[in-house]
C-alpha cells in the first residue's frame, strides 16, 4: 500500500475537511456576539450550534481514525474530463437561470436545451433543435397542467 | 379509531375532482421517473414538491403521493426490462425479472411485480390507516423529554442503518443538523451562522435542499460518468418482442406466500426510521428465498423472487408515514418529502395533527389507498410503453432535469437565492456521493433538527436545566438505552448487510456461469 493511500485515504480527507469546517463553526458559535445572547429558556443562542458542531467534530475524527478499507468506486472512476463536464453542466444551469430571470422561460429554455443536447452528443443539430423545442413544450404543458406559473409566462 | 364524521369530511375532500386528477398526473409522473434509471423516487418527489404549493391541499397530497406510488413501482419496469433498476428499491427485482425477460416472459414478470406491489401497498395502507391514529394517541402522552429521546433514537437509526459505515451515516446526519441550525434561533429570533448573508437569515428552505441533494447531485454525477456512444435502437427492438406472455391466476396463487413475507418485512422496515425500501427488498428477498421450497430458482427467473422483492419494497410506503404522522418524525426520505408537502400547506407533522386536522390526515391516508388503484390501472395500460422510457438517453434526460430543477426551485417563491442554495447543495450532494456518504441521513436530520432543538429546549426549561430530570422518565431512559444499543449493534448489522448484498449480487453471476 502506498503511503499516500494509507495516510490520505478519501475518508480521511473528507473527515479532515468536515472537522475543519465544524471547528470553524464551533469557533464562530463560541465567539460571535449573537452566541452569547440569552434566551427565554435560559440558554444562549450559541448553545445548540455548539453542541451540533462538537458532535460533528467527534464523528469526523472517528472517520479519520477508522477510515473505510475500500476506496470509493465513484471517486476512483472520476476523471478530470468528467469533472469538467459536470462543471460545464452546472455553468449551463446557471446561465439558464440568469436568462430565465431576464427573458422568461420559453426564450431561455429553448436555446439552453438545444445547445445542452448538442454538446451532449445529439446529432444532427436538427434533432437537438427538435428535442429542445419538444422538451420545452412538454415542460410548459406539465407546469400548465399542475397550475404552476412559469417565470416570464403569463 | 376512525371517527365517522371525520371520515365523512375526508371523503368530501376526496370528492374534489382535482384530487383525482392530480393523483393520475402524479402516478404517471412517478412511473416515468421510476422507469428512468438515474432518477430516484426522492428526486421525482423533490421536483414535484414546489408544484404542491399552488394546489389545494387535497390535490397537493394527490400529486406527491401519486409520484411516490408510481415511482416505487416504476423502478421495477427498467429493472425487469434492462436489468437496470430505475430506483434503488427495485434492485432485487432485476435478479429474477431480467432472466424472465430474456426467456420471453417479460409481461409475466412485469405483471407479477405490479400485482405484488399493489397487493402489498393496499394491505399496508389499510394497516397504516388503522394503526397511525392509535399510535398518535400514545404519542400525545409524550412530554418534551420523551420526544427528544425519541428523536435521538430516530437520529441513531437513520444515521447508523442507512449506510455500510455507521460512523459515516452519523456524520452525514450531523452535517444535516449543521445545515438545519443555520438561520433564526427559534426562541430568541437572533440569526445564527449566517456568515453575514441576509438571505441565510431564514435558514435553508426544504425545496432547494431536496432538489439540490437529489436531482442536481445525481445529474452532476451522471455528467462525470457520461459516455458519448451507445446504441439504443437495437436494444429497443429486441425487447419489444419479449414483452409477451402474461401472468396466470394459478401462478399468482403460488407467489402469495412471498407477498405475505414481503408485507411483514416491508412493514417493519417502513416503520423503523432509516431502513427504507432498499433494505426491505433485500431482507424480504433473502428470507423468502430461505423459506421457499423453490429457493434454488431464485436469481434464475423466479416469480416468487419478484413478488418478495416488490412486495417488501412497496410495503414500506404506508408504514413509513406512521412515525411522521404519529410522532412528527419522518423515518425515510419520501416521508420527509411528504412531511415537507404537509408543512407547505401549514400542517406541521405532530401527534396533534390527528386532533387539529383529523379530516386532512384521514384524506391523506385515503389518497394513499386511492393511489394504489390508479397505479394498478395506469401501470397495466402503460407499462409496455414505459418499458421503453427506461431507454431515454442521458443526453436528453440530463439537460431536462437541470431545467426542471432550476425552474421548479425559482418559480416556487421567486427567490434567486433559493437557486443559489440549490446549486451549492447539489455540489455538496455530489461530493457526498463520490466520497460514499449517504444522503438520506443528512436530509432527515435537516428536517428533524428544529424538532429536536425545540423539544430539548422545552425539556430543559421544564426541568430548570436539570438533565437527569429532563430525561429521567422510564420511557426516555428506554429510548436513550435503545439508541445506544442501536449504535453498538449497527456495526454488526452493517457487516451482515454487506454479506447479504454480496451474496445476492454474486448469484446472477453464478447462474450465468452455470
Amino acid at each position: 500500500m502506498k503511503i499516500g493511500q494509507l495516510y490520505l485515504s478519501p475518508d480521511r480527507v473528507s473527515g479532515i475537511v468536515i472537522a475543519c469546517f465544524a471547528l470553524l463553526l464551533l469557533i464562530i458559535s463560541s465567539t460571535a456576539e449573537w452566541a452569547f445572547q440569552e434566551t427565554r429558556d435560559g440558554l444562549s443562542v450559541g448553545f445548540f450550534p455548539r453542541i451540533t458542531n462538537i458532535v460533528t467534530i467527534i464523528l469526523a475524527v472517528l472517520v479519520i481514525i477508522f477510515p473505510a478499507e475500500s476506496y470509493p468506486e465513484k471517486l476512483a472512476k472520476l476523471t478530470p474530463r468528467g469533472l469538467l463536464r459536470a462543471a460545464i453542466g452546472l455553468l449551463f444551469a446557471v446561465i439558464f437561470f440568469i436568462l430565465l430571470q431576464r427573458i422568461g422561460f420559453i426564450y431561455a429554455a429553448i436555446p439552453c436545451l438545444v445547445i445542452g443536447k448538442y454538446l451532449l452528443g445529439v446529432r444532427p443539430w436538427f434533432y437537438a433543435l427538435l428535442y429542445g423545442v419538444v422538451a420545452t413544450g412538454a415542460v410548459y404543458a406539465l407546469f400548465y397542467v399542475l397550475g404552476f406559473p412559469l417565470p416570464g409566462v403569463y | 379509531m376512525l371517527d365517522p364524521q371525520v371520515f365523512g369530511e375526508a371523503l368530501q375532500i376526496l370528492a374534489d375532482p382535482s384530487v383525482w386528477y392530480q393523483v393520475v398526473i402524479g402516478v404517471l409522473i412517478g412511473i416515468t421517473v421510476g422507469a428512468i434509471p438515474g432518477l430516484s423516487t426522492s428526486a421525482g418527489m423533490a421536483l414535484a414538491l414546489p408544484a404542491t404549493l399552488m394546489l389545494p391541499t387535497g390535490a397537493a397530497f394527490g400529486l406527491i403521493i401519486g409520484v411516490y406510488k408510481g415511482s416505487t413501482f416504476g423502478g421495477s419496469i427498467s429493472a425487469i426490462t434492462f436489468a437496470t433498476p430505475g430506483t434503488a428499491g427495485a434492485a432485487m427485482t432485476s435478479l429474477d425479472g431480467y432472466p424472465l425477460m430474456r426467456q420471453g416472459k417479460g409481461k409475466k414478470a412485469l405483471q407479477t411485480a405490479l400485482y405484488s406491489s399493489v397487493s402489498a401497498d393496499v394491505i399496508t395502507d389499510v394497516a397504516t390507516m388503522l394503526v397511525a391514529p392509535m399510535i398518535a394517541v400514545i404519542a400525545l402522552s409524550f412530554g418534551p423529554g420523551e420526544r427528544t429521546a425519541l428523536i435521538i433514537l430516530a437520529f441513531m437509526l437513520i444515521g447508523t442503518l442507512a449506510h455500510e459505515s455507521p460512523v459515516k451515516g452519523m456524520l452525514a446526519a450531523a452535517l444535516g443538523m449543521v445545515l438545519g441550525i443555520i438561520g433564526i434561533d427559534p426562541v430568541a429570533q437572533a440569526s445564527r451562522l449566517t456568515f453575514g448573508f441576509y438571505w441565510l437569515r431564514d435558514g435553508i428552505d426544504i425545496i432547494p435542499l431536496m432538489i439540490g441533494m437529489f436531482a442536481i447531485s445525481t445529474m452532476l454525477l451522471q455528467l462525470t460518468e457520461y459516455t458519448f456512444n451507445g446504441n439504443i435502437k437495437e436494444k429497443a427492438s429486441d425487447l419489444a418482442a419479449k414483452v409477451s406472455e402474461g401472468l396466470k391466476l394459478h401462478e399468482f396463487r403460488k407467489v402469495i406466500k412471498s407477498i405475505g413475507i414481503g408485507i411483514g418485512i416491508g412493514s417493519v422496515c417502513g416503520v423503523l426510521p432509516g431502513l427504507g425500501s432498499t433494505a426491505a427488498s433485500m431482507i424480504g428477498y433473502t428470507i423468502a428465498k430461505r423459506l421457499s421450497p423453490n429457493g434454488h430458482e431464485f436469481g434464475k427467473g423466479s416469480l416468487e423472487g419478484i413478488a418478495a422483492a416488490e412486495s417488501s419494497n412497496n410495503a414500506t410506503v404506508g408504514p413509513t408515514l406512521i412515525p411522521l404522522l404519529a410522532f412528527g418524525v419522518p423515518g425515510s426520505t419520501p416521508a420527509a418529502l411528504i412531511g415537507g408537502a404537509l408543512m407547505l400547506k401549514g400542517l406541521t407533522p405532530s401527534p396533534m395533527l390527528f386532533e387539529t386536522h383529523a379530516s386532512m390526515v384521514t384524506a391523506l391516508l385515503l389518497i394513499l389507498l386511492l393511489a394504489n388503484f390508479v397505479n394498478l390501472i395506469l401501470s397495466s395500460i402503460v407499462f409496455p410503453i414505459y418499458a421503453r422510457v427506461g431507454q431515454l438517453p442521458q443526453r436528453i434526460l440530463i439537460p431536462l432535469v437541470f431545467l426542471l430543477a432550476t425552474v421548479g426551485t425559482y418559480a416556487y417563491r421567486s427567490n434567486p437565492y433559493d437557486v443559489l442554495i440549490m446549486f451549492l447543495i447539489g455540489i455538496i450532494g455530489f461530493l457526498m456521493k463520490i466520497y460514499e456518504f449517504p444522503i438520506p441521513p443528512l436530509v432527515l436530520a435537516f428536517i428533524l433538527t428544529p424538532l429536536v432543538e425545540s423539544s430539548l429546549r422545552r425539556a430543559l426549561v421544564i426541568s430548570r436545566g436539570n438533565l437527569v430530570e429532563a430525561f429521567g422518565s422510564p420511557l426516555s431512559l428506554v429510548m436513550l438505552t435503545a439508541a445506544v444499543i442501536v449504535f453498538v449493534l449497527s456495526f454488526r448489522f452493517s457487516k451482515k448487510m454487506k454479506e447479504v448484498s454480496g451474496e445476492v449480487s454474486r448469484e446472477p453471476e453464478q447462474a450465468e456461469e452455470k
